[in-house]
């Protein structure tokens, strides 16, 4: 076992003893808990980034841990693919770390939540380095329960029920997984993720039976990825404490869902057999499906925190839409809505998070002329959402351009129409919110001092900037590295 | 097109940053200075009429201005100075100056437009962004930007109407955005570029092609609240404070009629145009516009409304104009992207003062009123001669080009439909004059106030009344010359 880079090593392991620390903290031991927390998820995005040149560079960075058969064990592989995720999740994760201290604060059982939270990010990571579809399913199902805690933190009746929930969807995709893994692996003999697929060899005569491996993986994956019918979870999973559902509805747990089906596309089918196989058009319909219900069902909800449930399960839908295009501007698109919508989902929930804490208030109905009394949460809220509609110079527009691109130069308009369609609905349901926060008069005043703890207002700032920023300088951001990606797919 | 000489120069940005700059002043006098409030404001619309002129002066001896950013991808910023970007940033900035000065004496109460000047000043620096661009894409995202900040001040009442009216411009915002956006991204994938000052860059239609055209055609219809996608615009207008209104009126319509004048000459083409006959597209909605807005503007009650839908009417000139293909039509355009705003801009500050002075926005309300306040419906009654087209003011010149223009392309009809709208435009706004000097007296019981700030509101007033027929009967027509000079560079 040799190790040139123990990069992907360290961020997997220092979140445990993170956590371990944590544990052994007593409850009212806040500022070292805090402090724990902070440096392992700190060194955790330290040891990702150092990664980066390397990987830009276009060198393939593995780690090999055991071996139990030939073509199985724990290995992790750094690509270019598993860099976006690995670097969104531990940026985010560091600043929803700083938006939990606040948050948190006046909760019960902190100690609890931090432990999961810090052991969620190394699982996280471990999903974003596996170098094989073993690797991946072990730490799926570990980030799965490792969440479970942090979705019932409330600890009411109707959190114990949405966990439940949670976990059985979780546990169900996992087994669909596991049973493609066995049949994968008596097909081909390996599980490794290969930049142009492993199935290729086999495609021609065993063709119904890796139609429904995809079928069983999409399954599998699709349920993370909150594609219809398998979303109801979600949804139900709004009760946890707001940074989990921003980190890990907006970011960790639904895109390692869209990471797995990218993974299946890229680096197990590859481009060209899935091509052949013609299963595309069938999930396009159930995606297209997800994403018009998906944005049509945000319209209808009155709590906050649901309509960007609801909102998240429509933009999930693009990126799974253009990876599915099997064309390199679709999937440019899709892949960089990865990172455009983690920055601007996670701005959106950490300012619902604020009015939650500071007002108490989750209905849309009471939050007329909330843009008084907190501008700058409003402020960043109206840059989360007009991102996603696609305002430039916001990050938003760059997915949407090239997800349009791809769909009418790839010879599918009708992909683009949906995508203009639910663009549409996306300003249904977000501007009311601002305008009615901004330009009604409600029972909220000036109040001295800042408008939320500090901790809560300077990332969720910090985020609504860099999304702004990302749109401007995706040349020398976003899209370079995404193309990175690409180069290895098509 | 004759090809030009370029200068790579930074001049259009520090325009377009002056005035977002000027909104950072303020927040920093807010602070420290509370006295230097005005002054930052000012600052905002001063600081970029010298660069303006500097800029005219290049591009009168035949030098354009340019500059380029890669960020934005894939497209990328670009700024470029031609005669018709020229022409409309020489108007916007003059228009900014005129209408913040008023803006600081519409709100005499600090308090009150407290906010007003930050989105003012953003939403002139987007005008002037537009007006510079050098691209389609540059030009789309001032315009987002532009329409984003007039939308705060169209609710910025805060009552319900102006939430409502504030959502539904939101909304079309949005749409607008989203055609536009559509456009730009097939434009770009069929042709490798948007940039201006190419004289077309498709050379085979499609399907495709066409459904770029008709985004364009609803993103500008919507900018220019042109039949069927005007209906945002009356409601917004009651709702806004004035000056936002004249902002809108003055200058962000003239946003739209550039974007249309852009995808006309420099995106599409001249001759790919006329080929295809798509002109004929606009025509229609055009002549449609001019009728059903005059014609809605005799049933408004509200003054402001009532201005709105005229509006309408008159910015159906303008796309008259560019529908027609003919270079005298494109005259009147031009021309009167500068007539209207003179004359629509002096009416509502005139309407912004009655307001201020009396509280009322009815015009049944307004009888006996010019009596009050003289100067200032006399230069109401100026500009409603000038908008009817009378000779010798503004409009007419523009009418008078627009009808040559009708008879060079082959469809002298459109004069008839000329002489019809403007026999509408007088039947709606001679009464609003007639009433308030003769009407019977009711007013002269109210006890006319005097307020502060008066000159503030009234200086502007007047040079815009003056602007009405200065132009004309000067020996010198600058703006006209200007416009000519416009058309002959794209003919």
């Amino acid at each position: 076992m040799t190790i040139a880079f123990p990069q992907p090593l360290i961020a997997v392991i220092v979140p445990i003893i993170g956590a371990i620390i944590i544990r052994a903290l007593d409850e009212d031991q806040a500022a070292k808990r805090h402090l724990v927390a902070l440096i392992a998820v700190s060194i955790v995005f330290i040891s990702v980034i150092s990664m980066l040149p390397a990987v830009m560079a276009g060198e393939i960075i593995k780690v090999n841990l055991f071996r139990l058969l030939d073509g199985l064990g724990l290995f992790f592989k750094i690509d270019p693919l598993g860099m976006v995720f690995g670097l969104v999740s531990s940026t985010l994760w560091v600043f929803a770390t700083v938006y939990s201290i606040g948050y948190m604060a006046h909760e019960h059982d902190q100690r609890n939540y931090f432990v999961f939270f810090v052991l969620s990010c190394s699982a996280a990571m471990g999903v974003a380095f596996s170098g094989n579809l073993f690797t991946l399913y072990i730490f799926y199902e570990y980030l799965a329960i490792c969440t479970y805690p942090l979705v019932v933190h409330a600890g009411t009746e109707e959190s114990v029920k949405a966990g439940i929930k949670y976990i059985s969807y979780s546990l169900a995709g996992g087994a669909l997984i596991l049973l493609s893994i066995f049949m994968i692996y008596d097909l081909v003999g390996t599980l490794d993720f290969t930049a142009g697929g492993i199935l290729g060899a086999v495609a021609a005569e065993h063709s119904t039976r890796i139609t429904v491996i995809f079928a069983l993986l999409i399954a599998g994956f699709g349920t993370k990825a909150a594609i219809m019918p398998l979303h109801s979870w979600l949804p139900g999973a709004m009760v946890a404490p707001t940074p989990v559902s921003a980190l890990l509805h907006a970011v960790a747990i639904v895109k390692a869902g869209v990471f797995g089906i990218s993974r299946v596309f890229y680096s197990l089918y590859g481009v060209d057999v899935l091509q052949g196989l013609n299963v595309t058009n069938i999930l396009a319909v159930i995606v297209s499906f997800t994403i018009i219900v998906g944005s049509l069902m945000a319209i209808k909800q009155t709590v906050l925190k649901l309509r960007l449930a609801y909102s998240t399960i429509g933009q999930l839908g693009y990126i799974t839409l253009g990876i599915l295009m099997l064309d390199p501007a679709g999937a440019l698109g899709g892949l960089s809505h990865i990172i455009n919508h983690a920055v601007l989902k996670i701005t959106l929930f950490f300012c619902a998070g604020m009015i939650i804490t500071v007002t108490g208030k989750k209905n849309l109905d009471q939050l007329r002329g909330i843009g008084k009394q907190m501008p700058l949460t409003m402020l960043a809220f109206a840059v989360g959402a007009l991102g996603l509609m696609g305002v430039t110079p916001i990050c938003g527009y760059i997915s949407k351009y090239y997800l349009l691109t791809g769909g009418v130069f790839s010879g599918h308009p009708v992909y683009a129409y949906v995508i203009v369609t639910s663009t549409l609905l996306n300003s249904i349901y977000y501007l009311p919110i601002i305008v009615n926060a901004f330009f009604r008069d409600g029972e909220f005043k000036i109040q001295p001092g800042p408008e939320a703890p500090l901790s809560m207002l300077v990332p969720t700032v910090v985020l609504a900037i860099t999304g702004i920023l990302l749109g401007l300088f995706a040349n020398y951001t976003t899209i370079p590295f995404i193309e990175t990606v690409l180069k290895t797919v098509f | 097109m004759p090809q030009n000489d370029y200068v790579i120069s930074i001049i259009p940005v520090l325009v377009i940053l002056a005035p977002i700059f000027g909104a950072g002043c303020i927040m920093l006098a807010d602070r420290y200075r509370p006295i230097l409030r005005n002054a930052a404001i000012l600052s905002g619309v001063l600081v970029p009429l010298p660069l303006v002129y500097y800029m005219y002066n290049l591009v009168k001896n035949k030098l354009f201005l340019y500059y380029h950013f890669d960020v934005l991808p894939p497209i990328g910023i670009e700024f470029r100075v031609d005669i018709l970007a020229i022409y409309m940033i020489l108007l916007f900035s003059f228009f900014a100056l005129i209408i913040t000065v008023y803006a600081l004496g519409y709100y005499r109460d600090k308090q009150e437009g407290k906010a007003f000047f930050y989105f003012l000043l953003l939403a002139i620096s987007g005008t002037f962004g537009v007006a510079l661009s050098g691209n389609m894409i540059t030009f789309f995202l001032f315009f987002e930007f532009m329409s984003l900040m007039f939308f705060p001040m169209v609710s910025y009442k805060s009552t319900p109407e102006a939430a409502a009216a504030g959502l539904k411009f939101f909304f079309m915002t949005i749409i607008s955005g989203v055609a536009m956006f559509w456009a730009i991204m097939v434009t770009y994938n069929l042709t490798g570029s948007t940039s201006f000052g190419m004289d077309g860059l498709f050379s085979s239609t499609s399907p495709l092609v066409l459904s770029a055209f008709i985004c364009f055609l609803i993103t500008f219809g919507i900018k220019t609240a042109m039949v069927p996608f005007h209906f945002w615009m009356p409601d917004a207008y009651a709702a806004a404070p004035i000056p936002a209104a004249a902002l809108s009126s003055a200058v962000m319509l003239k946003t739209g009629v550039l974007g249309l004048i852009r995808v006309f000459h420099d995106l599409f083409g001249l001759s790919f145009i006329q080929e295809l006959g798509w002109n004929n597209i606009l025509l229609v909605l055009s002549i449609v516009s001019v009728l059903y807005g005059s014609i809605c503007a005799f049933a408004q009650d509200d003054l402001n409304r009532r201005l709105a839908y005229s509006g309408i009417a008159q910015v159906g000139y303008m796309l008259l104009g560019i529908a027609l293909l003919s270079p005298q039509a494109l005259v009147g355009t031009v021309y009167h992207v500068m007539a209207h705003a003179f004359m629509k801009g002096c009416m509502f500050l005139c309407a912004g003062v009655i307001f201020v002075n009396t509280g009322k926005t009815k015009i049944s309300e307004m009888r006996g009123v010019g009596l009050q306040m003289p100067v200032t419906m006399m230069a109401f009654t100026v500009a409603a001669i000038s908008a009817v087209g009378t000779p010798p003011f503004n409009v007419f010149v523009s009418k008078w080009h627009l009808g040559l223009g009708a008879y060079e392309a082959g469809l002298p009809w459109i004069i008839i439909l000329l002489l019809l709208s403007s026999l509408l435009n007088a039947s709606y706004y001679f009464p609003i004059s007639i009433n308030a000097f003769l009407g019977c007296r009711e007013l002269q019981n109210i006890e006319r106030k005097r307020l502060l700030l008066q000159p503030l509101r009234m200086v502007p007033v007047i040079i815009l009344a003056l602007g009405a027929a200065v132009f004309t009967l000067a020996p010198f027509n600058w703006p006209l010359n200007l416009a000519r000079a416009v058309v002959n560079y794209y003919f």
